[in-house]
């Protein structure tokens, strides 16, 4: 870990990755997602915004050359808009869009961990209460006195759902 | 899609050899050549195709394929006619050869096996029918006498003078006869005794052997039979005709005159290396060596000749026959991602070097960007090729179609050579296949209609390609009924895609056949009229970058007309700025840069005047709704696509650059005005606007206005 709040995730061994997660706070919860769909997490910045684009996109980002576009979870669940701060991470997550990957950011306010949570701690989503789309969670996990909703990386950032979005804002 | 690499390579061969058997059939049938002269590459290619997939043990293909060749076969050897109807059964032929190499890639995509069977029967048809035929001319060859004539096309001359030593050196002519037999067929042996009148030696050859000798072996092999009495016997090897004829079937090589004949077999190389001593020690240099050859008493003088005309032909042929290189297209693309970080990095590196207001780094740096802009433009060379090939393959269409719907089509190709980057090609074929195809169905009327409308019957198809200004056009262009704007506007309001009180102008009405779910054709062909397609087209297009544009006159025709950039890999760009945002104008469409004063923009009017002449403008802070801070110093960058012209109204200017194109991601698909995305010197994203879109988005934008007024006023 070459930097506070960049975390390099590739010195985790295959085997044990099926039930590792990343957590995070966003807001006042606490998430988690498959460290398989979460490629790396960076500092927040430089981020250039798109003319016309709806609140929930921030903009684009360049990670290495790969122009990456950068959202807001937060607007995405239907919440209020992320504030951006010292501790503002961008996750970069993997997502299967027609046989390729595509890479997108997500304005996180800080990354905590990366846990071991075996499939019987996820216990299933409460049919409301979360304030969240039901079809976006997997399950909700008891971390260390948290609850910790773990995320369905595939649903959330479905790369058609938020084109279709993106359409609807600017046409 | 688990594949041997060996395997991709067979059925890259195999796409290959079919597309050169279509266009060598396709030449066939419409007259162009004589089957006579294509049926050998025809041939080859069945046969080719046969053995590879032999090797890997594809048997379906091997066992339908043996028939094609079965046929060809008889086709070559003049047993069978290649009438009309071989040649639709060998296009369908073609047909499932593709598809059932097609089948390799995607096992799930099964073919009807049933088209197969069918095939093979009718191919059966021609085989057993003509066989009893075929056996004919072979009896007949029998029954005829046995040619005397050793002068025969067909058969090698020899006359072998033997020496007076031959019998002391153990040398028995008979046995010369027998080998000869063995290698080919020796069909008259005359003997010649030179008896002396007197003082005859039992010891002392006195024969002479005049031989017609039928066989393919070639002139070495031949003169390799008498190698033991060549000193002091005189052997005369005379070629048959036939192999004058192999020169214009020798494969191009850019050879000298002597070696053609050698590989043809009509000389010997030992004859040719004497030939050419003696050329050497000839007075006249510019002597042939043919006439060299000639008096040598080697070779007739009509071999010479038609040596020399496979030498022209070959000649000709040369520019195509360069030699290639065949190269995996991902290795090819890796190298020109990388060429695109260096030339990000190197802009990047440019920004910090100009900071040190050092004039030798600046000076060598600049040579530097000038060899990676060389290197870049050189790489995007690469990934070009003509669209000769994509145009080729639409002939078959429009000869399959055409016959399908009974109408007569000449079809006129011109700008083949026009380059374009390979992925381009490749997602253009399905949109011109549909446009070529509606145009053939819908555009071009039918026979008795053109008559009737005062039209030659033939109808007309033709395909353009050529550079505009930094983009390839590509017009399909039909002399048919042209489009209905009334019946298009009926069409399009009783579909519910536009309101009655739109107001359209003629471009926008034909445009309107692109849109998803409109169809104009009163019946319902299986070819197209169906409604898909012509928004597929015009999506594939907008995938590509370009535009694609409609003119018809009623009655007269349509012209489709495809604009697409060079490439979407890397651009020359215009840096400019508006708010925050930092765009790049691609820098071919740009034709000045002017200030703008603030006086000039009026808020109802959009337009100024540039030397005389009207200009429209876009203010990009109005059309992206950004912030423009309010400075008093614009700018007006003049653009021009096509014969469009237009101003657009930007913040700042910073500069040309190298732009590395870099998609945006997908869940921007939507988005208009901005066709991708690039990294600039400073490691911010920048934004390549699509000028074309942008330019109708004003349009629409200003539509909407007046539409709103018209409302307005009407309310009032």
């Amino acid at each position: 870990m070459s930097n506070n709040s960049d975390l390099d995730l590739s010195g985790f061994s295959e085997q044990n990755q099926n039930n590792q997660y990343v957590t995070f706070i966003l807001g006042d919860d606490f998430y988690g997602m498959n460290i398989h769909s979460v490629k790396e997490v960076i500092e927040y910045g430089s981020v250039t915004t798109i003319p016309l684009m709806p609140d929930f996109v921030k903009g684009v980002l360049n990670l290495r050359g790969e122009v990456v576009p950068v959202l807001d979870l937060s607007l995405r669940f239907g919440k209020d808009k992320t504030q951006i701060h010292q501790r503002s991470c961008i996750a970069i997550i993997e997502v299967n869009h027609e046989d390729r990957v595509a890479l997108l950011g997500v304005v996180v306010d800080s990354v905590n961990e990366v846990v071991e949570v075996l499939p019987e701690q996820i216990e299933n989503p409460p049919s409301f209460g979360a304030q969240i789309r039901a079809q976006f969670i997997v399950g909700v996990a008891n971390i260390d006195e948290h609850f910790v909703i773990i995320l369905d990386s595939e649903k959330v950032l479905s790369v058609d759902e938020m084109a279709d979005i993106i359409d609807h804002a600017i046409n | 899609m688990d594949m041997d690499e060996v395997e991709q390579l067979f059925i890259n061969e195999s796409r290959e050899l079919l597309e050169e058997m279509e266009s060598c059939m396709l030449e066939v049938d419409s007259g162009e050549a004589l089957m006579s002269q294509h049926i050998d590459a025809i041939f080859r290619a069945a046969h080719t195709i046969k053995g590879s997939a032999g090797l890997f043990g594809f048997d379906s293909i091997v066992a339908f394929t043996h028939k094609v060749e079965s046929v060809l076969e008889k086709v070559r050897s003049n047993i069978l006619d290649y009438t009309p109807e071989l040649s639709e059964l060998m296009f369908k032929c073609h047909s499932h050869m593709g598809e059932l190499i097609d089948e390799l890639i995607d096992r799930e995509n099964q073919i009807d096996k049933e088209v197969g069977l069918l095939l093979l029967e009718q191919l059966d048809f021609y085989l057993n029918d003509q066989s009893a035929e075929a056996e004919k001319p072979v009896k007949k060859e029998e029954a005829k006498p046995v040619i005397e004539d050793e002068n025969s096309d067909q058969y090698w001359f020899i006359q072998v003078n033997y020496g007076e030593d031959v019998f002391r050196d153990g040398m028995d002519p008979m046995s010369h006869l027998r080998y000869l037999d063995m290698i080919g067929k020796v069909k008259t042996a005359r003997l010649i005794c030179n008896l002396p009148d007197e003082g005859f030696d039992p010891e002392v050859c006195y024969l002479s052997l005049i031989i017609a000798f039928e066989s393919d072996v070639d002139k070495q092999k031949i003169e390799s039979v008498f190698e033991f009495i060549q000193e002091n016997s005189e052997v005369i090897i005379n070629t048959p005709k036939s192999y004058i004829d192999r020169l214009s079937t020798l494969p191009s090589h850019d050879d000298p005159i002597g070696q053609v004949l050698v590989k043809t077999g009509i000389i010997t190389e030992k004859e040719l290396t004497s030939a050419l001593t003696a050329h050497k020690q000839e007075s006249d240099i510019n002597k042939p060596v043919g006439s060299v050859l000639v008096e040598q008493g080697v070779v007739k003088p009509e071999a010479i000749e038609a040596a020399l005309s496979t030498q022209n032909k070959q000649a000709h042929k040369r520019p195509q026959e360069l030699s290639f290189l065949k190269v995996e297209s991902r290795k090819l693309d890796g190298l020109i991602s990388l060429i695109g970080e260096m030339v990000t990095s190197g802009s990047a590196l440019d920004l910090e070097i100009r900071k040190l207001e050092n004039s030798k780094l600046d000076e060598s740096f600049s040579t530097m960007l000038n060899l990676i802009e060389k290197v870049r433009d050189g790489a995007l060379q690469l990934r070009m090729v003509q669209v000769g090939d994509t145009f080729n393959r639409l002939k078959r269409i429009v000869r399959d179609v055409s016959k399908e719907l009974g109408k007569d089509i000449k079809l006129s190709i011109s700008g083949a050579e026009t380059e374009l980057d390979k992925t381009m090609i490749e997602k253009l074929s399905d949109p011109l296949m549909h446009i070529v195809r509606n145009a053939i169905d819908h555009g071009i009327e039918s026979k008795d209609v053109r008559t009737y409308k005062g039209k030659p019957e033939e109808g007309s198809l033709e395909l353009k390609a050529f550079h505009d200004s930094g983009a390839v056009v590509i017009e399909i262009i039909d002399d048919g009924a042209g489009l209905d704007s009334e019946k298009i506007l009926a069409k399009a309001y009783e579909k519910g895609i536009i309101k009655e009180s739109d107001s359209l102008s003629k471009e926008q009405i034909y445009k309107l056949i692109f849109a998803p779910g409109f169809s104009t054709a009163a019946a319902v062909t299986n070819l197209s009229g169906r409604g898909v397609g012509m928004d597929v087209v015009k999506r594939n297009i907008e995938d590509l970058k370009g535009q694609i544009d409609i003119t018809s006159e009623l009655g007269k025709g349509t012209t489709f007309r495809i604009r697409l950039p060079l490439t979407l890999a890397i651009i020359d760009g215009f840096n400019v700025s508006v708010g925050d945002s930092q765009l790049i104008i691609p820098l071919n469409l740009i034709q000045e840069c002017i200030s703008f004063s603030d006086e000039e923009i009026r808020v109802d009017r959009n337009f100024v005047n540039l030397r005389g002449d009207v200009l429209p403008f876009i203010e990009l802070s109005q059309v992206f709704k950004t912030e423009s801070s309010p400075i008093n110093h614009q700018h007006l960058v003049v653009v021009k696509y096509g014969n469009r012209r237009a101003g657009i109204v930007v913040d700042e200017l910073h500069g040309e650059l190298q732009a590395v194109i870099k998609p945006l991601s997908e869940i921007f698909r939507s988005i208009r005005g901005i066709g991708g995305s690039t990294i600039l010197g400073t490691g911010e994203v920048g934004f390549i606007l699509d000028i074309p879109q942008l330019v109708d988005m004003a349009c629409e934008h200003e539509q909407k206005g007046n539409q709103m007024d018209i409302e307005k006023s009407m309310k009032a």
